[in-house]
């Protein structure tokens, strides 16, 4: 039996109160704001109880408002205002029954300034609180191609209510409500007496609610809501992608440009006693990386050696000592060496032509001394130019890495947000 | 392309060529204890002024 449609307006029979009728066809209760009457609107508005009325509520959403909510009007046609008390902690929420001739009834959930649009959904799948009970991992399920992870049980009780339902709701009405939480929706399964219902719920954004409004709500959320998504600009998910591409092309090319080992000018070998020497040596390109690397047969002995290098004209560019060592042995955990038979010098010649480096060795010696190793007798001098360095672009590639990273600690952060008041514990 | 993802994706071209001009010249690859003091020039044999690095 449905209520007419031509009915507009009543008067509450219990106090008198002019009360709009809303909701359509399907209400099944009008409580009375004023007196807590609540009145049969499938049978001429008979009083079936009243609640008390000590309680009231304020909300910025109040019974009457219209709204244009993701493509769709509605109209607040009823307020329930729920408790819950766990673990020495309480919450306070205001669901309001929100009716559309074209859409049917949805709740739209006010909790802490955080608004979410819920909708029942017909589904065979239900998740009671005795199998998050028995179940031995966080349960999950998949539903309309969503994974959902279980978030927590509630039991809440009404405290007020007021206006026009799809069913009858009373003061002190206690629900169960299994909640399972996915990326951008809330799947609730609720079981009150012999009826079970589901449904899934989106997050609605102040900026949205307003608009649906027309009007500023007011709304300054706190915290960070279950199924709020992240707030993202309109250009997050380029720039994340760019920076890792940006971080991926710096990387690739300090791999590339650290290979480059540019064309040898001078390779060659001198017994230790004919030092010190004066090799003359050609740079063709002025400004490019060059390297004078030392290399010797040195084991358990090591040997320290002077440079400098002198430009075309003679001017001396620079001095810097090098040496180079090498050991070996065995202990309990088996063989062992450390050391480098090579030393490298870079630098970047101003100016091309013939320049000179002054070799000599500073000191050599053998290691340990008891048992003396091999002491060097030669050493190998090698000179290439055109060196590439690949020194900046690993910077540049770091620098990206940060800012990605950046991108991913703030998804991150709010993901932990988000889940910050799941009530699920494993269990060893 | 809103201007925003246009100068961000300057930004990332200028840095990946330069990183790439500089290091083809070398840049950033320059042994850091080269001594360019106005003592070098006095080489010869004896104690050596020159830090070892091994």
């Amino acid at each position: 039996m449905t209520r007419s449609a031509a009915l507009v307006a009543i008067n509450c029979t219990c106090c008198g109160a002019g009360l709009d009728v809303l909701g359509g066809g399907r209400v099944e209760v009008h409580i009375c704001p004023y007196c807590g009457s609540t009145l049969n609107a499938q049978d001429n508005y008979k009083l079936l109880g009243q609640h008390d009325r000590k309680r009231q509520t304020t909300t910025p959403i109040e019974i009457g408002m219209r709204c244009h909510l993701h493509g769709v009007d509605y109209t607040v046609i009823g307020l329930i205002e729920q408790y819950e008390r766990w673990a020495g902690q309480s919450a306070l929420w205001v669901d309001f029954q929100l009716y559309s001739p074209t859409h049917g009834y949805v709740w739209l959930t006010l909790e802490n300034d955080h608004l979410t649009l819920s909708r029942r959904v017909r589904t065979s799948r239900m998740l009671t609180p005795a199998e998050v009970e028995r179940a031995p991992a966080q349960p999950r399920l998949k539903f309309r191609g969503m994974w959902f992870k279980y978030y927590e049980t509630s039991t809440s009780e009404a405290i007020y209510v007021a206006g026009e339902f799809s069913y009858r709701p009373q003061i002190a009405d206690r629900v169960t409500t299994v909640t399972v939480v996915a990326a951008r929706a809330a799947l609730h399964f609720s079981r009150t007496g012999q009826e079970d219902e589901v449904e899934i719920s989106t997050y609605v954004t102040p900026a949205e609610a307003n608009d649906a409004f027309g009007t500023d709500l007011g709304l300054r959320p706190s915290g960070v809501h279950p199924e709020q998504p992240l707030r993202k600009g309109p250009n997050h998910d380029f720039l994340r992608r760019l920076w890792l591409c940006g971080a991926g092309l710096c990387l690739l090319l300090a791999l590339l440009l650290s290979g480059g080992r540019g064309s040898t000018v001078l390779n060659t070998t001198y017994a230790v006693n004919d030092l010190p020497v004066e090799v003359p040596f050609a740079i063709a390109t002025a400004n490019q990386l060059v390297e004078i690397e030392l290399s010797g047969p040195v084991n358990n002995s090591w040997a320290d050696f002077d440079m400098e290098v002198t430009g075309p004209e003679d001017d001396p560019l620079f001095g810097i000592g090098r040496g180079i060592e090498y050991y070996t042995g065995s202990d309990k955990d088996g063989r062992w060496s450390e050391g480098n038979r090579t030393a490298r010098v870079r630098f970047r010649p101003e100016t091309p032509g013939t320049h000179a480096l002054f070799l000599d060795l500073s000191e050599a010696g053998n290691w340990p001394a008891t048992t003396p190793g091999t002491p060097i007798r030669e050493v190998s001098l090698t000179v290439r130019e055109g060196l590439t360095s690949g020194s900046w672009a690993l910077r540049s590639g770091l620098f990206f890495v940060a800012l990605f990273a950046l991108m991913i600690a703030r998804q991150v952060l709010h993901h932990a947000r988000r889940w910050q008041g799941c009530d699920w514990t494993d269990e060893d | 392309m809103t201007p925003i993802r246009l100068i961000a994706l300057l930004f990332v071209a200028t840095a990946v060529s330069a990183s790439a001009y500089v290091g083809y010249w070398g840049y950033g690859g320059e042994s850091r204890d080269l001594d360019r003091s106005v003592r070098i020039g006095s080489f010869g044999g004896g104690y050596s002024a020159y830090s070892r690095v091994k």
